[in-house]
């Protein structure tokens, strides 16, 4: 093996040099002008030193376990020692050359070195005395190297990431104030938790980068290389404030890019603060509500939302066991160990399930029997669960004869109780409970009881929730109910209203129905002639009701024939002339396909009889809407023909035209005819041409809209 | 999908490999009993979405009061006396900046302003300005916040609608009450977690469709359960004659066992959510009419919401619906309400609307303090955008029309976590554009997820390649009104 001889000799002799440069570098450390490509080599030192940590263990394990790897482990024992320390020096030279860069200050960044130095230095001694068949001293040196290596390390951690980087976990939180709104300073638990957790690592004793050290209020004041870190005279020009607000793109944005950034939130928090003069040991509570910082800092307080709780969390197990499609059993925010209890589907419950629940009694918070029915008897077994805070107790039914059974739930905060029949026992029995922040006792019965309440809880806020103080509603109007509006014999027509209680007035003669004119409705109305049904509805305790209306219609005969001179409008064409037969009303919303519509023009209908007929009239029920362009037409034209006689015409009519916007209408216009012995009527619509000037669209043309002819 | 069914491909070779060596398939059934989800991997998204609620919320669910069509801000909150002062007078360009017109008014030569017809007052503590089209609003004052400073990006109903509930213009994202019922599940097992209830005024209406309560590419149970005023609120819920619930629940054992037998072989998802979907439904035949029963309603309650509230399918009775859903622990209630989109006979068609809306949204707000659960529920009143400033169409004092506008406009929430009493935002003069504190929709949204404790950066399902949530890569939560 002479060519692993020779690299033996290469690494021994590089280990020499090494040592020497070592040496020159430790004496002369504050002297030294390092060439910029050497401090590259400097900034390699985090990364070289794992190597040799690795190395020196492995050597050892070797050293003490020779016969563990079954090779030679003489050869195999001095190459990687050799190695390790060849890497050792490498690392130790870098290290010192990232000395030289400011920003470590020596008496923290010492106990790395000189641990590193004699890592290397005693490591070698372990070499020579190995070598050299001195077994029990090389022992000695192997140990104490490996101790080396470990305080090395850690020293090394410290100064990176942090003094107490390893054992901070198990610290307690530095940056939630343990202090309550009222008692809170703005920097100490407000700004000075943040910088804490984003500022100090670097900027402390030990570490002074930029010569700014953070961690007394002295040192903020007095600031770094660049000035005051906050300047009580020129607020703006603070270097905290500069460097936070530089993009992070720039070289001096603080936090330095790759570290933890402030949030945006504590971003504002010191910058408002420090606009808002630094005040270093000022109240929170003395700042201007109005002012930005107040609000911010109120709000830290306010916003954490997971509150602590003492006891330990219930088994996963036990949580799901608990849960069915019927009751849930749910955590009250991710890790809390908080549960809150719901049950549902009244028809499904069973008060002894109650008991299930003795399993997690610590753990249940908040629990919701709303709508499931209790028995008094039962709010006694509540009195176990130490911890409640919520329990909605409405409409089950209780009278709360027990209620002084939960007196002792020092944590409960809510309890709702709307909707039960509370008995006065139950309002005494709550006077005790002063530990309430909220009360719900809506029962619309016990307003005095709750205002008598409210003095002996003066710390609760109680709704009593809506009364009825009297205060007289409207009703709505009843529902009236058949089949068509146009019959041809009679019909039957009902009236309805949801509260079963009212009263319906009607009147079948046109007249809004009030105390003077009206029929009480007791059952279907039966009509036989063309009538408008007027109804209304009356109760004890409110307004009468709007008025609700109907119009029926009587169409006795019906032409054998019946042709439109021109079609209807396409948008507007429903079935086409059947459509005015049909019997089928149609409503203001002409887009129904029951109404026909013209434009262009008029609406002209010939209808023939086989055999010849009395008729006493004829009308057309027609669609006012002129916000839709929709008119009464201008004109009305009827034309009857009998036997072995010309077309005559038997009426005009000239309809009374709106002089602005109305509500949509139905209109009708019936001309009179009381003739007999008629084979054929002609009716004819025109509609307006130009609309009116008050119109919106003046000048245009009008429509008319028809959707049913009755003949009787 | 693809993932859970390549995972179950190998899992099905493994166990054929097994049962080939004759190791038994006994004992292979044994040990799946034992650990049933020992041939089960957890995807990334189960990860994610354990970790959920991701701090603890303030709300526990959300009632929303969708007013379709968009109700002028400028006649229920926004106060703008100027507009009255200068009514007629043209709409400054300096302050339109070159907005783009919809097709209803781009025709229009002049864009004169036209003020409120209605009064406004302040009120309660807050001294909000409240107009008189809304007194029981006006009641509750001190229980709501106004947001004076809504914004959003589109300008007509459909686009807008859908970017509201689904956090984009475009169709087929999941709706909000899809997201939630996905990140938070339902609290009632025997309900939907998320329903969906529909009125209409008499005022001009807009559609509403069935895309805005999708799950989109959401798993198919966090679709909204839509309730119908009819006879059977949830339709085919009902058994057919002559089946009884014991005959059901046998057919369901039978079913199920059909369908998990092909779910070994395929391994399909979708077949497990159909079974859990088909016991949900058995529930839900005894849960349903429990909730919607409104007769155990005592008179007082009645009288709050007013007597129409006894009427199906009438705001007022979608208002007391949806509080019994929400406190039976239906996570997302979402109400519309058609009939806002007055483009022209505003002051007629607002009485209208506000008469239905008002008395039953207020009461909605009381009876879920009184219950002392105002304090875990999330109630938002709003529509899809705003109202212009200036009339649309012929102008007088008493009658005009106005147009879509997006730049600004107001909405309320209530209860759940937001600060109550407050008026937040505000606009110019004009009433046209934001001058403070502007709350875009996706802001909105992200608040609503943070208030429900979600973090809406966190809240993500991937499809076809990316990751999607409810705010796309926008939204800051409103911190300035949460409690």
């Amino acid at each position: 093996m002479p060519k692993s001889q020779k690299i033996f000799t290469i690494l021994e002799n590089s280990l020499i040099v090494l040592h020497g440069l070592v040496l020159i570098l430790v004496i002369g450390q504050d002297n030294i002008q390092l060439p910029a490509f050497l401090e590259v080599v400097g900034r390699m030192h985090p990364l070289l030193l794992h190597f040799p940590i690795v190395m020196l263990f492995l050597a050892a394990l070797l050293f003490w376990f020779p016969d563990s790897l079954g090779v030679n482990s003489k050869v195999a024992m001095k190459w990687l020692l050799l190695s390790a320390l060849f890497f050792t020096g490498v690392t130790v030279l870098a290290g010192l050359f990232l000395s030289v860069e400011d920003g470590y200050v020596k008496e923290d960044f010492e106990n790395h070195q000189w641990t590193g130095l004699l890592v290397f230095w005693l490591g070698t001694l372990w070499y020579w005395f190995w070598v050299k068949d001195k077994l029990s001293i090389a022992k000695g040196f192997s140990v104490v190297v490996l101790g080396l290596v470990l305080a090395t390390g850690h020293f090394g951690a410290s100064l990176t990431h942090g003094e107490d980087f390893l054992f901070e976990p198990l610290q307690s939180e530095i940056d939630v104030p343990q202090v309550s709104f009222e008692e809170a300073l703005a920097y100490d638990h407000v700004i000075k938790p943040i910088l804490q957790q984003k500022c100090i690592s670097c900027h402390k004793a030990g570490k002074v980068k930029g010569e700014l050290r953070m961690d007394e209020v002295e040192y903020i004041l007095k600031g770094g290389e660049m000035g005051p870190a906050v300047d009580l005279e020129d607020l703006e020009n603070s270097q905290i404030l500069v460097h936070i607000l530089i993009p992070l793109e720039e070289e001096f944005h603080m936090p330095p890019k790759g570290k933890p950034q402030l949030t945006d939130t504590e971003l504002a928090l010191i910058q408002s603060w420090i606009l808002d003069s630094a005040h270093f040991d000022k109240k929170l509570t003395a700042y201007n509500p109005e002012s930005e910082f107040f609000a911010l800092a109120k709000e830290k307080f306010t916003s954490q939302d997971s509150k602590s709780y003492s006891f330990e969390a219930a088994s996963a197990k036990t949580i799901a066991g608990l849960n069915n499609d019927y009751r849930k059993v749910v955590a009250t925010y991710p890790d809390s160990p908080g549960l809150r209890v719901t049950f549902f589907g009244k028809n499904q419950f069973d008060p002894n399930t109650i008991d299930d629940l003795k399993k997690v009694k610590e753990q249940v918070v908040e629990l919701s029997f709303q709508n499931m029915p209790l028995k008094d008897e039962d709010i006694k077994k509540l009195s176990d669960y130490p911890n409640l805070e919520i329990l909605n107790l409405n409409f089950t039914g209780i009278e709360g004869s027990t209620l002084g059974e939960l007196k002792n739930l020092k944590n409960l905060k809510h309890l709702s109780l709307s909707g039960n029949p509370l008995s006065e026992v139950a309002f005494e029995s709550l006077k005790d409970f002063k530990q309430l922040e909220n009360l719900y006792a809506w029962t619309n019965k016990n307003a005095d009881a709750i205002a008598a309440l409210k003095t002996n809880l003066p710390n609760t806020k109680i709704e009593g929730g809506f009364q009825d103080n009297g205060t007289l509603y409207q009703l709505n109007a009843p529902q009236i109910e058949f089949k068509k509006s146009i019959f041809t014999d009679k019909i039957d027509v009902t009236l309805k209203h949801p509260i079963g209680s009212v009263k319906i007035f009607y009147t079948l003669d046109n007249t809004l129905p009030d105390s003077s004119n009206h029929q009480v409705y007791s059952g279907p109305i039966s009509l036989d002639k063309n009538t408008t049904l007027r109804a209304r509805a009356f109760a004890e305790g409110w307004l009468g009701s709007t008025e609700k209306q109907a119009v029926f219609f009587r169409s006795k005969i019906q032409p054998d024939s019946y042709k439109l001179a021109f079609e209807p409008n396409k948008s507007y064409k429903g079935s086409g002339a059947l459509t005015l037969f049909d019997l089928e009303k149609g409503d203001e919303d002409f887009g129904t396909g029951k109404w026909l519509g013209f434009q262009d023009t008029p609406f002209e209908i010939q209808m023939d009889f086989k055999s010849p007929q009395n008729i006493q009239n004829v009308a057309f029920s027609t669609l006012a809407a002129e916000g839709s362009h929709i008119f009464p037409p201008s004109k009305v034209e009827v034309w009857i023909k009998t036997q072995n006689a010309d077309w005559k015409l038997v009426d005009t009519q000239k309809p009374e035209q709106p002089t602005g916007n109305r509500d949509r209408l139905l209109q009708m216009y019936e001309s009179k005819i009381n003739q007999n012995g008629i084979l054929a009527i002609k009716a004819k619509l025109t509609p307006v041409n130009p609309l009116p000037k008050w119109h919106p669209g003046a000048g245009g043309k009008g429509w008319v809209f028809v959707d049913e002819i009755l003949i009787n | 999908m693809e993932k859970e069914q390549f995972e179950h491909g190998l899992n099905e070779n493994r166990r054929k490999f097994l049962s080939k060596v004759s190791l038994g398939l006994g004992s292979i059934a044994l040990g799946s009993l034992l650990i049933p989800d020992l041939f089960k991997g957890k995807s990334g998204e189960d990860a994610l979405m354990e970790a959920l609620p991701h701090f603890a919320p303030k709300a526990k669910r959300v009632i929303y009061l969708f007013q379709n069509g968009a109700p002028s801000q400028l006649e229920t909150f926004d106060y703008k006396p100027l507009l009255n002062q200068q009514i007629g007078q043209e709409l400054p360009d300096s302050i339109r900046a070159g907005q783009r017109l919809t097709g209803m008014t781009a025709g229009q030569s002049s864009f004169p302003l036209v003020g409120s017809f209605f009064k406004f007052n302040q009120y309660g503590e807050s001294r909000a300005w409240i107009s008189e089209a809304f007194p029981h609003t006006a009641k509750v004052v001190d229980d709501i916040c106004i947001i004076k400073s809504m914004h959003t990006e589109a300008i007509n109903h459909d686009p807008a609608l859908t970017f509201f509930q689904t956090g984009a213009q475009v169709g087929n994202r999941p709706s909000m009450g899809a997201w939630l019922s996905y990140g938070l599940g339902s609290e009632n097992s025997n309900l939907p977690s998320f329903c969906v209830l529909l009125s209409r005024g008499k005022g001009n209406g807009q559609g509403v469709y069935s895309k805005l309560w999708t799950n989109g590419f959401l798993d198919s149970v966090h679709q909204g359960v839509q309730f119908s005023a009819s006879e059977d609120p949830v339709l085919y819920l009902k058994d057919p004659k002559g089946m009884n619930r014991e005959d059901r629940r046998r057919m369901l054992d039978k079913l199920a066992e059909l369908n998990n037998m092909n779910y070994e072989t395929f391994g399909d998802p979708e077949i497990q959510a159909k079974v859990q979907q088909y016991e949900m439904a058995f529930r839900m035949q005894t849960a349903v009419p429990e909730v919607t029963d409104i007769k155990s309603e005592p008179d007082s309650i009645i009288k709050l919401y007013g007597p129409d509230c006894l009427i199906p399918g009438t705001y007022a009775a979608n208002c007391l619906l949806a509080r019994k859903l929400s406190e039976n622990g239906v996570r997302f209630v979402q109400l519309y309400h058609q009939g806002w989109d007055a483009h022209d006979n505003l002051p007629n068609q607002m009485v209208g609307q506000a008469k239905d809306v008002d008395q039953a949204s207020a009461a909605l707000i009381t009876d879920l303090k009184q219950r002392g659960l105002l304090d875990e529920t999330l109630v938002i009143w709003g529509g899809e955008f705003g109202r212009t400033n200036y009339c649309q169409g012929k102008i007088q004092v008493d009658n005009y029309g106005r147009d879509h506008h997006p730049r600004a406009f107001s909405i309320w929430m209530a209860g759940g976590g937001v600060k109550s009493g407050m008026v937040y935002g505000e606009t110019d003069e004009f009433g046209y554009n934001i001058v403070e504190n502007p709350v875009h929709v996706h802001d909105f949204q992200a608040t609503i997820l943070h208030l429900m404790g979600i973090d809406h950066e966190r809240l993500t399902y991937k499809h076809l390649g990316r990751r999607y949530r409810l705010t796309d890569v926008h939204g800051k939560v409103v911190k300035d009104i949460l409690v």
